[in-house]
């Protein structure tokens, strides 16, 4: 059991530490992805074998909770999309600091809720059937989100995109 | 199947906006250490299985567990049995029955004993704190409830502002058997390695880095409330006393200047004696602070041999709106545990 823990703690540890950085940049996140393997570890039979990282989420979501602490801090997570700052030898520098003003506006303006799911989705690279367990709600809510998500970030997209929707079942189910 | 387009929309949309591009993350030989520590953990104690609760909250237990240790704050874990759930706060300090009295009279004639002590720091030696604190955590899940687990800290600073600071976790208060031998895994694996930190000569983190605390009165009282420029009530003055007790061991004439200022705070009352959570009699000052939003009261304890501040606690009485505790309720405290 022991190396199959080590295999799982190698293989998913970056993925989680990004988990944790993305939601609070001022955590020491070495100590929270530690305490969400020792849960790992002691729970090790619950860990789905196929595909832990939801689990490992949800598990990492619960460790940031507690982690932010203090009155002010810890009524809500306040996370946000960081300004990646501009390469320098971008064609393009003054219109890629509108894009990313342009883009952590609107993800400012988003629910917790579809922040997460966003998150969950775009970097985190779950299937919305994995997003949804992470979340512990169903799919089609999860679904629905994200349809509502792609609408309304249609503006911010290049024009040649499609304006496509999809049925409700091409979101639901495992995709990846 | 393959992916639906709005979520490969969306992931090429959104991922060059990824914060973890740039996120600096633990390096390998940090992971490998890590990793050991974990393993090493499941020989201290055998974990209890989690209770048997409703399928749905199962999972909730066990990631409850999983974010039992903030080391030094309070652990949260969940209590399916029961609900609505509310924080687990301290159990307040006990105050003596009866009416309060005036506190300046009390606190000038400890200012004099004070003043007549020998404790307290060598000067230019290396002062040397050791605490016990707790402050509320509200955790974002409602369903949680939460165990107190509270932190001590242990400093030495120097008189050229270097210094260590060691913080670990102390013994957690919880209200359920069920839960402490999950809980003392956490604690013990957090105990295991204090967290430390060591300060070059005048990087110690403190609010008044350079200069030691005025003795007379008026002059320290503005000197405490410096930091707080749209401060200056008698909540003010007593968050500040807490604030240099946490970082200052305080010699005989610093220690009767502070009781000076606490006598010539509006609002302050003499409950008597109060047994503070390390089993110390002092005497008891407390401050009833009224806001739009809420009601709290301050409590000092105070020793009655040399005026040291053994205890400060914070009791949040009414205004809890939004945070998931019910009042009154303790929302912090410190015991000032080693002052040298």
């Amino acid at each position: 059991m022991e190396e199959r823990f080590t295999a799982l703690y190698r293989q998913h540890y970056p993925a989680v530490a990004r988990y944790v950085a993305r939601r609070a940049g001022d955590v020491d996140t070495g100590e929270v992805v530690a305490q969400v393997f020792l849960t790992a570890w002691r729970r090790f039979a619950d860990v789905p074998q196929e595909s832990p990282l939801p689990w490992l989420y949800a598990v990492a979501g619960r460790v940031l909770a507690n982690e932010i602490r203090g009155i002010q801090r810890s009524r809500r997570l306040q996370q946000r999309v960081e300004i990646v700052a501009p390469t320098h030898d971008l064609p393009d520098h003054s219109g890629r600091i509108v894009e990313e003003v342009a883009m952590r506006a609107a993800f400012d303006g988003l629910s917790e809720r579809d922040q997460e799911i966003l998150r969950l989705i775009a970097w985190e690279g779950l299937t919305v059937a994995e997003a949804a367990l992470v979340l512990g709600c169903g799919r089609t809510t999860v679904a629905m989100r994200v349809r509502r998500l792609r609408r309304k970030f249609q503006h911010l997209r290049a024009p040649e995109t499609p304006d496509e929707e999809r049925s409700d079942n091409d979101l639901v189910g495992r995709v990846r | 199947m393959n992916e639906s387009r709005a979520v490969v929309e969306l992931r090429s949309q959104w991922q060059p906006h990824d914060p973890a591009l740039r996120a600096e993350l633990p390096d390998a030989a940090t992971q490998e250490r890590q990793l050991q520590r974990i393993l090493y953990a499941s020989h201290l104690t055998l974990v209890p299985p989690a209770p048997t609760v409703r399928a749905g909250r199962l999972r909730r237990t066990i990631f409850a567990a999983a974010g039992a240790v903030a080391i030094g704050g309070v652990l949260v874990v969940a209590n399916p049995a029961q609900g609505p759930a509310f924080a687990v706060t301290p159990p307040p300090l006990a105050l003596p029955a009866g009416a309060p009295a005036p506190a300046a009279p009390v606190l000038r004639e400890l200012a004099l004993r004070a003043e007549q002590s020998s404790s307290g720091p060598r000067a230019g030696a290396t002062e040397h704190l050791k605490r016990s604190e707790w402050s509320l955590f509200t955790s974002v899940d409602d369903e949680t409830n939460s165990a107190v687990v509270p932190t001590l800290v242990e400093s030495w600073r120097a008189p050229d502002g270097s210094g260590r600071v060691v913080q670990g976790v102390g013994e957690p208060i919880v209200d359920s058997a069920s839960l402490r031998d999950r809980i003392t895994i956490w604690w013990e694996i957090n105990t295991e390695e204090p967290r430390a930190a060591s300060y070059q000569a005048g990087q110690y983190p403190a609010v008044w880095r350079a200069d030691r605390p005025p003795v007379e009165t008026a002059a320290l009282r503005s000197w405490l409330l410096r930091n707080r420029p749209e401060g200056g009530g008698p909540s003010d003055v007593i968050t500040a006393v807490r604030d240099l007790v946490r970082e200052r061991a305080l010699n005989a004439a610093e220690r009767a200047a502070l009781l000076r200022v606490l006598a010539a705070t509006p609002g302050l009352e003499h409950t008597g004696m109060v047994v503070e959570r390390a089993g110390r009699r002092g005497d008891g000052f407390r401050l009833l602070s009224d806001d739009s939003a809420s009601t709290a009261a301050y409590l000092l304890v105070i020793d009655p041999g040399d005026g040291r501040i053994l205890a400060a606690e914070e009791t949040l009485l009414s205004g809890a709106d939004g945070l998931n505790i019910r009042t009154p309720a303790v929302i912090s405290y410190e015991t000032f545990l080693i002052s040298e």
